[in-house]
């Protein structure tokens, strides 16, 4: 460890004000003593700038599965006051509202014995993935728009899923205030064919199931059960998302100068929250996570249909429950205790799950009296974990939490580690059926490039930051 | 020297363009990134794109240059094999790209480009040599 940092107990570590003269307030990395070993300098170096920039408030959090991103860490958490404190895209991610969705079924782990190849390739064929996938859905201009305002809500006027799902969504899956008319021409053309899409990367729809319950209150609240089938949708917005981060680089990374900013990395471009191009940017960035709320709900119906074709039954017979959908990669105004005093922040979250605790009144009736559940996707050879928020994380955190593993090899690394393996077979001798559209998109995405999800769960729950309701396992898995 | 190269980034992916003069090298970099996206070797040059693009300085005119034809390659599924052309002058450039629509059934899918980044961007001669180093989001 840097002499710089201070370890404060067995789960975080401080990067003090003195780490780099320009720090207005700290930065706390929620990191246990093994997995600090893969704690990269260059993501401390951006937590030091990030916590360099105007108006932020109670200092800048990074969560056990940080690395380096584009101008922020991937793994962090920065809330600005909103009187004085900036907004930047580079703070949210290029994919807005990437997220995850995670589908509870009436059925059981042995029911699945013998389908699972079959309805992988179902799932497959339901739901485009991959380069140069087209999508099923096509959206005119005037529908797009309907789509950006709406969200989640649009996609059930249209027929996928039910409006009971809509409670089940974080923000109920829009963001008020998502302006069409400030998304470029080019984003609406990259989001026209793309709705309804998986895309690629790390992106994936896995067929689960409840390997263990660790709190069965929770768990029934969520509607989960040992060995009870489930899916986890993982994706985001999509080209439309992209193209908003790269329009809102581009005009931000020119007008920060003309407010006085100084910046050390293009990516931490950034401007007043309240300046024109900050209110611009927040306005077509809902809109954005408005399309990936849209998206999971679309790819969600169809993983439904892939079911009830394989077994042969009405979809309604198959018992669906949407348990949550969360994003990580997104910017809220959200009411946080700071000193005492309520106060509006802009928060923004990449790469960082919102995990709000029992009574939080944003959370829909279902989940008050329990907590918001939190969803942390592992890699496609491991498991995945529901969490469930608490006050403890209202206290230190804004109210957030993990995301996921977070990777230790690159991609070309991957690729060498699995030179001469059939990564497929490896997976199919664990028991897990998969399907991919990319050549070496399984090899890239292999359990072995990234760290053990359990680790950095361990860290969270010891913190306090959220604690565990259940493990899932996976049973096949579909990759773009 | 070969024209680009591949650099290891976690979790995302990163070229190295290579070029005797800023021309060449905005070529290199087109052709680099559908290195990416599919085996070059496969794709038919059968139809022309026209595309023109501003930005300054100059490394930042560069990453526009590749987010525009990954905004083509999304939207169209244009997919190049060669650039012809090209034209730089203070703040805008402009080429054609020859190449044709991507096609899953024929054509290799590798990674999904989805933006070119400002993320430790750096474009600088290296002796007789121009050279830029680009991150690109997947």
């Amino acid at each position: 460890m840097s002499e710089k940092l201070k370890r404060l107990d067995d789960s975080r570590i401080e990067v003090p004000v003195s780490y780099l003269d320009t720090m207005k307030s700290s930065g706390i990395i929620y990191v246990s003593a093994a997995l600090e070993e893969n704690l990269e300098a260059d993501a401390i170096t951006q937590i030091a700038n990030v916590a360099s920039l105007p108006g932020i408030v109670g200092g800048v959090l990074a969560m056990p599965d940080v690395h380096t991103g584009y101008g922020f860490p991937i793994g962090g958490v920065a809330a600005f006051d909103l009187q004085d404190g900036v907004i930047s895209p580079g703070g949210v991610g290029y994919d807005i509202n990437c997220g995850v969705r995670l589908l509870g079924t009436g059925l059981m782990r042995h029911e699945m014995a013998g389908v699972m190849k079959e309805l992988v390739g179902k799932i497959y064929t339901e739901v485009p993935s991959g380069v140069g996938s087209k999508g099923r859905i096509k959206l005119t201009v005037d529908d797009e728009k309907r789509v950006l305002r709406k969200g989640a809500l649009w996609a059930v006027e249209e027929g996928f899923g039910e409006a009971a799902d809509l409670e089940r969504i974080e923000s109920r899956g829009y963001l008020e205030g998502a302006e069409p008319m400030v998304v470029s021409k080019k984003a609406y053309e990259r989001g026209k064919g793309q709705q309804g899409t998986l895309g690629s990367g790390n992106h994936f729809i896995e067929v689960q199931y409840v390997e263990k319950v660790y709190d069965e209150e929770r768990a029934s609240v969520f509607g989960l059960f040992k060995d009870q089938v489930t899916v986890m949708i993982h994706t985001g917005s999509r080209g439309f998302g992209h193209q908003v981060c790269t329009d809102f680089l581009s005009i931000i990374e020119k007008a920060y100068k003309k407010y006085g900013l100084n910046i050390t990395d293009r990516e931490l471009a950034c401007v007043p929250f309240k300046s024109e191009e900050g209110q611009d940017y927040f306005a077509a960035m809902k809109a954005a996570a408005n399309y990936a709320w849209a998206n999971r709900q679309c790819i969600m119906h169809w993983v439904k249909n892939a079911f009830a074709q394989v077994f042969k039954v009405p979809v309604s017979s198959l018992d669906f429950n949407l348990v949550y959908d969360i994003a990580h990669n997104i910017a809220k105004v959200e009411t946080h205790m700071v000193d005492g005093k309520p106060m509006e922040l802009i928060v923004h979250r990449k790469g960082a799950t919102r995990a709000y605790p029992p009574g939080h009144m944003e959370l829909p009736e279902i989940y008050r009296s329990v907590g918001q559940p939190v969803l942390i996707p592992g890699d496609m050879g491991r498991a995945s974990y529901v969490l469930v928020g608490t006050k403890k994380a209202m206290d230190e955190t804004f109210g957030s939490t993990c995301h996921g593993a977070g990777r230790v090899l690159s991609r070309h690394q991957a690729i060498k580690k699995a030179k001469g393996r059939a990564i497929w077979r490896e997976l199919e001798d664990k028991g897990i059926a998969v399907m991919s559209a990319g050549k070496k998109t399984l090899a890239e995405e292999m359990s072995e490039a990234y760290k053990d999800v359990e680790s950095v769960v361990d860290v969270v729950e010891r913190a306090g930051i959220s604690t565990k309701v259940a493990k899932l396992r996976p049973l096949g898995v579909i990759k773009g | 020297m070969g024209k680009y190269e591949i650099l290891d980034i976690s979790g995302d992916v990163g070229l190295k363009i290579i070029g005797y003069t800023l021309e060449e090298l905005f070529i290199n970099a087109a052709l680099g990134l559908y290195s990416l996206i599919t085996d070059v070797e496969g794709i038919v040059p059968t139809s022309t794109m026209d595309v023109s693009v501003e930005g300054e300085p100059v490394d930042i005119l560069l990453v526009a240059w590749l987010n525009e034809l990954i905004y083509h390659f999304d939207v169209d599924g244009f997919i190049g094999y060669s650039v012809k052309n090209v034209k730089i002058e203070s703040g805008r450039f402009s080429a054609q790209v020859v190449g044709e629509l991507f096609d899953e059934r024929r054509h290799e899918r590798r990674l999904l480009v989805k933006a070119a980044t400002y993320h430790r961007l750096v474009l600088k001669a290296e002796g007789d040599f121009l050279v830029c180093e680009c991150v690109l989001d997947i």
